[in-house]
């Protein structure tokens, strides 16, 4: 898969698209106002214990004020494959998928045509939807759905960017389940999260661990999850990400409020209870896993 | 006694059934074809104005694409229940979406409907004949849409959502939807047993479904008992366990208009958080879920309780701390014109100052 996008926070490559009249049901008002309305993308990913590279390709993204429709969408990208590196994405990292003018209104659902994916793991196993050892279960389809809760509101000659947020130790199901660095072949059933940033908060800090000699150090490649308050497993997780290699992970696009922060790294885990999130504020945690 | 309750819920069907087919009637005429698509289309790195132009209509989902024709057909332009609770219920047989994932896509398909569209989800959560994922599917709907005080549940329902959410062969989706609607329309015992299995906490899957059935289903009763088991509940993992309950159907209670409920819930969890044998962090999520309701008379108070020199030193500093969680904007002014109070001492004074700094996204010079 050739990267045809370069990732970049916030800003990558980005499209200038012709306003428009409302027409059809994927406009969200009559009023022929019209706002810009920004779709990036960002990742969760799953254990970098295990994965070497994952990456989809999509080729169309349409949007639609109704949660239930499954026509009449305004088509916001249709044409060449945009590949995302799903790991790169990361840290608070995102990439541009498409910049639009759209007519004022609310919209409840993003449809994302996902037309291939690949995933290596670090033995080398690779499964791609092109060798056919990938299923994409949204293949034949309008696309996959993604619910904007809540909506996202657009007001003429404003400007709103919607969060895609892809928690790829979800998305990727190993067949069979038990095994997954010798799985026969893996099913992408993609765990995707849209929210809108101007409601948003971040967390971030570092995964930490004792160094031995009295002080801590940096854990790479840690699994972050923002849970629920009181709930420690990671499956019921709000969105998730991993550290880099000097320990440091940012996670964007979470709703105001309070989470627990849980980080683990093979048999090693820490967990920072009672986060408050703020509006546009990021709140600094750092986790001592043990 | 509990199927007299179910009397409005039965009421409120059939008043739904004429309601429905009004709207069902009167919006026929109305319902124009799938409008043609209109797509603006480019290459992301063109970096130029595309043409609009019309695209071939995509393929239907044909997963999605069911529909129960007693409950009526759909269009793009009309939301209706029906199309949702296929949705859901489809949704629920695969069993594969996370807790968020679901309540993210109930609350999208809950926002589409009208007035009448609701009136159709109760007929279809009280209809014995359905099958328990199409009322569930329904239940959530209403829930999802703040219907719950009008829709107890019959007993036999009520046994049934129970076994789903914590039965021997509860699994996936519906088992953490169960708990939600459980919460939400069952009775105050339902709840009650919720949290005996919370503060029991001897399953973790259990604890899991009864944290997010009591953060999405629950009033502010909730808050009170909870409050309220924390004296008689053994110090520890129980107490935090009750207490997170709390702090995550806070912040969700605060986005709903509520009336004094809110305040006596707050006094409940701030008296509750001066419990001497009190977890220290079962202490910090009820001060941060009294801080997250935003509700005056418990803002009020932490700050008396951050401010006042004859409360322990540990409860003021988690009392300041806790006022981050709270979402009324202004506190922090209240709180920055309070940072000169000569009753602070200076580690309360630090933070405070802290939680302004927080609040605000970033520290002012002092």
């Amino acid at each position: 898969m050739k990267h045809t996008v370069i990732l970049r926070p916030l800003i990558g490559l980005c499209l200038l698209l012709a306003s428009f009249a409302c027409g059809g049901g994927g406009g969200g008002s009559s009023s022929g106002a019209t706002g810009e309305m920004v779709i990036e993308i960002t990742d969760a990913p799953l254990d970098r214990a295990l994965v070497a590279r994952a990456e989809i390709e999509v080729t169309a993204i349409r949007v639609h004020s109704n949660a239930q429709a499954d026509t009449g969408f305004l088509t916001l990208y249709s044409g060449a494959p945009i590949s995302i590196d799903l790991l790169s994405l990361n840290n608070g990292l995102t990439q541009l998928l498409v910049r639009a003018d759209v007519p004022a209104g609310s919209y409840r659902q993003v449809r994302l045509v996902i037309d291939s994916a690949e995933l290596e793991l670090i033995n080398g196993n690779v499964y791609s939807s092109a060798a056919g050892t990938l299923g994409l279960t949204s293949t034949g389809t309008s696309g996959l759905k993604i619910f904007i809760q809540p909506d996202l509101v657009i007001q003429g000659g404003q400007s709103r960017t919607l969060l895609l947020d892809m928690d790829l130790s979800k998305s990727f199901h190993p067949v069979p389940a038990n095994d997954p660095l010798n799985a026969t072949s893996y099913l992408l059933m993609p765990v995707i999260k849209a929210t809108n940033l101007s409601d948003t908060g971040a967390i971030g800090g570092r995964v930490l661990e004792d160094d031995g000699a009295g002080g801590t150090q940096g854990v790479a490649n840690a699994n972050v999850s923002i849970q629920p308050p009181g709930d420690p497993d990671p499956a019921n997780s709000i969105a998730s990400t991993g550290s880099l290699s000097d320990g440091s992970w940012k996670v964007i696009g979470l709703q105001p409020g309070t989470y627990d922060v849980l980080a683990i790294s093979g048999l090693k885990q820490g967990l920072v209870p009672s986060q408050v999130v703020t509006l546009g504020n990021t709140t600094a945690v750092d986790v001592l896993i043990q | 006694m509990k199927r007299s309750r179910a009397t409005p819920l039965a009421a409120l069907a059939l008043g739904a059934a004429l309601v429905a087919a009004a709207a069902a009637f009167a919006s026929r005429g109305s319902t124009a074809a799938p409008a043609p698509e209109l797509a603006l289309s480019s290459a992301p790195a063109a970096g130029a104005r595309a043409l609009v132009r019309r695209l071939p209509e995509p393929s239907s989902d044909a997963a999605l694409d069911v529909r129960a024709p007693s409950l009526g057909s759909t269009s793009a332009s009309a939301p209706e229940a029906a199309t949702a609770i296929e949705a859901l219920e489809q949704a629920l047989r695969q069993g594969v979406l996370d807790p968020a994932s679901w309540s993210t896509m109930v609350a999208a398909h809950a926002a589409d409907l009208e007035a009448p569209e609701l009136a159709k989800l109760a007929e279809c959560a009280c209809d014995a004949q359905r099958e328990l994922g199409v009322r569930l599917a329904a239940l959530e709907l209403l829930r999802a849409r703040g219907s719950r005080e009008a829709q107890p549940l019959f007993a036999e329902f009520e046994a049934q959502l129970e076994a789903a959410a914590f039965g021997p062969d509860s699994k996936g989706t519906t088992g953490f939807a169960a708990a939600a609607s459980l919460a939400a329309f069952g009775g105050a015992q339902a709840r009650e047993r919720m949290l005996d299995r919370l503060e029991a906490g001897a399953d973790p899957r259990q604890s899991s479904v009864c944290l997010h059935g009591l953060r999405e289903g629950a009033d502010a009763t909730t808050l009170e008992r909870i409050s309220a088991r924390m004296q008689g509940c053994a110090p520890g993992a129980a107490q935090e366990r009750l207490a997170a309950a709390a702090q995550g159907l806070a912040p969700r209670l605060a986005r709903e208009p509520h009336g004094a409920e809110l305040a006596g819930a707050a006094r409940a969890l701030i008296e509750a958080a001066g419990i001497a044998q009190l977890d220290a962090l079962a202490r910090r999520r009820l001060l941060h879920s009294a801080a997250a309701l935003g509700e005056a008379h418990s803002q009020h108070a932490l700050c008396e309780l951050a401010l006042d020199p004859r409360v322990d030193a540990g409860l003021a500093l988690e009392a300041a701390a806790a006022l981050r969680a709270s979402p009324v904007e202004e506190l922090t002014a209240v709180l920055e014109a309070r940072l000169d109070d000569p009753r602070l001492d200076p580690q309360r004074r630090r933070e405070l100052a802290a939680t302004c700094d927080a609040r605000r996204g970033g520290p002012r010079a002092r």
